[in-house]
């Protein structure tokens, strides 16, 4: 079979500003960021960081250092020219494809991409009809199926190459539904990344050492291991497929879907189980709190945007503090990355998904790509600073609680006048609608206010100026939802009415 | 440069008509007249005076309310206590044993005085209201702020209406300012 399709040539990963280019120019140019929705964005990500890793694994920070982002890139490019064979899309040996699953039910490539209607599922608007996919769109969707794939019965499972296998049947010897890919997890894992000037800065900035590999990341036992595609494994639990799942490198570009392109669909099969969280093991650009009873993790979610999930994702700034979220990727490289650049940013996103008790995952009407990017000053960053910026978002949540109640007493009290009725659902979906509302207008002043929390004078006084715009947003929500026509609704429009002098108090003197 | 703030009309009205009483008590008996349509044109030489429209109604109404409550209240000077809070007042440790806020009358005394759509309407409420409250003891009102929000009633009577459900419910924030008022 020919051989055609070259990653490494062929321009196929979005850019922002500039279009589609090729893995060679992603590295021997600087291009500022990528682009493409939040998971695609993931993906690459993770794919460049896994080229870097196998290319060069920085020993220590030193030589993380002397290295540079303009060194780590010829790295990548020679890395790349070396294993330029192993990088067609088409051909003997597919890029991160396995022909030996040729026998598998295809699926068309609207089934393994979010928001496509495919089956019976209701077509809303045209972004949901499947288009036909050209050789670069086909390229993304293989790279985030290899992490992002959902759980359901799409995979082909009756197709097992490892004979001595079970992983792929339930219990009644029938084939089983297919595990969720490892980087989205049962609803949606939210990743963050350490965003640079360009996207070769990115990956950069984002690149372990072997130290860390050493002391970190211990959910790792194969440590590095090798990258997919260079060596692929033969089945299901080889020990190719075994070393895969216990590396660093096979959890960047996992493989969690055997699968073959043709022209319109593809052949699909569950493929190289990894752990999930509750085992422990997460990407390292997932965070995690494993203090408690059960392993917890930060999930993607549209109704609480990434950005307010900072404070949490940074905790690591708070010294001595227990059952604590860790996200290994900022824990170790964000104070690195500050004693060098005086400025970069923090990428948090994922997608949300729901799942049926059958294991089926799917996008509804509520679940979305979320995403944030919060830029951080290296010269502010500290316990200080952080424990002010717990501080703000805190009392941020506490005018949201009381702004909830305060709509849903104004709108239950006047429905009803009576105490002792049950809240009606329309009333708790009204003051969420505010509530919800309310941090859309708060996100716009965030960066202002992760500017603002350092401890001198005229931090203070940026300080308060964001506290008076979240307090007037906070008003101004609930007099949109409350209106005051009527000499009734006045009356509980000022009974109920949330105050926020305390909030105001704390920072005017 | 002239460093006192100049004070407004509605000051200069208030503190006008609290002095005379004081001096005069025969004027003050017909200021206090003032609110019935029946008595109220005793009032209008010291109306006309001031320099008050007499002929239009809404203009007119705000001064000879005010003006009786004045009278009737025999205040030495001008108060503090605002409306809203006043209906409060009257109505705590009263005979239901509630909080004034809490107190159905109270409440009701509040949403008539919500419900008022024009000047002439509200003055009618406002005669009774005054009255209660002076009988109930709190003769320190604020009667210039009451003044300023009876005249503007007329061009914005929800804002004001709001600061009276604000006032009752002590919605006030710590810079003196109504929460309400600020808006987007």
């Amino acid at each position: 079979m020919e051989n055609r399709y070259n990653l490494i040539d062929e321009p196929w990963i979005p850019v922002a500003d500039v279009g589609k280019v090729s893995l060679s120019d992603i590295f021997s140019a600087r291009y500022r960021a990528l682009g493409g929705n939040p998971v695609e964005k993931i993906a690459v990500l993770n794919l460049l960081l896994a080229i870097a890793q196998a290319a060069y694994t920085p020993r220590d920070n030193e030589d993380w250092e002397s290295l540079g982002e303009q060194g780590l890139s010829e790295k990548c490019l020679e890395y790349l020219e070396r294993w330029r064979e192993r990088f067609f899309l088409y051909g003997d040996k597919p890029f991160l494809q396995m022909p030996a699953i040729a026998t598998a039910r295809t699926q068309p490539y609207g089934g393994v991409i979010p928001f496509i209607s495919s089956g019976n599922t209701t077509v809303l608007n045209q972004s949901n009809v499947e288009k036909t996919l050209e050789d670069a769109e086909k390229a993304l969707v293989l790279i985030t199926l290899m992490n992002f794939s959902l759980g359901g019965k799409k995979p082909d499972n009756y197709i097992v190459l490892s004979d001595s296998y079970h992983g792929k049947t339930n219990d009644k010897e029938k084939p089983a539904t297919a595990k969720p890919g490892p980087s989205v997890g049962s609803k949606g894992l939210l990743h963050s990344f350490i965003i640079g000037s360009s996207i070769s800065q990115t990956v950069w900035l984002n690149t372990f050492t072997e130290v860390e590999l050493k002391e970190v990341l211990h959910q790792f036992p194969s440590g590095l291991g090798t990258p997919p595609w260079q060596v692929m494994p033969r089945s299901e639990n080889c020990p190719i497929a075994q070393s895969l799942s216990e590396s660093l490198c096979g959890r960047l570009v996992g493989l969690s879907r055997f699968c073959l392109l043709k022209d319109n669909s593809l052949h699909l099969s569950e493929g190289i189980p990894s752990r999930s969280y509750e085992e422990g093991v997460v990407d390292p650009s997932v965070a995690m709190n494993t203090e408690g009873k059960e392993i917890r993790v930060v999930w993607a979610n549209p109704d609480k945007r990434p950005w307010r999930e900072l404070s949490t994702l940074l905790s690591f700034f708070q010294h001595g503090g227990g059952g604590e979220y860790r996200c290994l990727r900022l824990a170790c490289h964000v104070e690195r990355t500050a004693r060098i650049l005086p400025q970069f940013s923090i990428l948090s996103g994922g997608l949300q998904v729901s799942r049926h008790a059958t294991g089926e995952q799917y996008v509804t009407g509520t679940n979305d790509y979320v995403e944030s990017l919060v830029r951080l000053d290296s010269s502010q960053l500290g316990a200080i600073w952080f424990a002010q910026l717990r501080l703000e978002m805190h009392l941020m949540e506490k005018i949201e609680k009381m702004l909830y109640s305060s709509v849903l007493r104004y709108v239950y009290v006047s429905k009803n006048g009576s105490k002792n009725k049950k809240i009606p659902k329309i009333a708790k979906k009204i003051a969420g609608g505010a509530t919800s509302e309310f941090w859309q207008l708060c996100e716009r002043n965030f960066q202002s206010l992760v500017g603002s929390c350092d401890a001198n004078e005229e931090a203070r006084l940026a300080r308060y100026a964001c506290r008076k715009k979240f307090a007037d947003y906070a008003r101004s929500v609930y007099n949109q939802h409350c209106p005051k026509e009527t000499a009734r609704q006045m009356q509980s429009w000022a009974k109920n009415m949330p105050k926020f002098g305390w909030y105001l108090k704390q920072e005017a003197s | 440069m002239e460093e006192r703030v100049k004070s407004d009309f509605n000051e200069r009205f208030v503190l006008a008509t609290i002095a005379l009483c004081k001096k005069s008590k025969a004027i003050a008996a017909k200021l206090r007249r003032a609110d019935n349509p029946n008595t109220e044109y005793q009032s209008w030489e010291f109306l006309g005076s001031f320099g008050v429209d007499l002929d239009t109604d809404y203009k007119r109404l705000p001064f000879t309310t005010i003006a009786a409550a004045i009278a009737k209240a025999k205040i030495e000077e001008n108060g503090t206590l605002r409306l809203g809070d006043a209906i409060v007042r009257s109505y705590e440790n009263g005979k239901d044993g509630k909080n004034g806020k809490d107190s159905e009358q109270a409440q009701a005394k509040l949403r008539r005085l919500l419900a008022c759509s024009e000047t002439p309407e509200l003055c009618r409420v406002l005669r009774t209201l005054l009255a209660l409250v002076s009988s109930r003891g709190f003769g320190n009102l604020d009667y210039i702020r009451l003044l300023r929000q009876i005249r503007e009633f007329h061009f914005d009577s929800k804002k004001i209406q709001s600061q009276w459900a604000q006032e009752f419910y002590h919605s006030i924030d710590n810079q003196g300012q109504l929460s309400g008022e600020t808006q987007l």
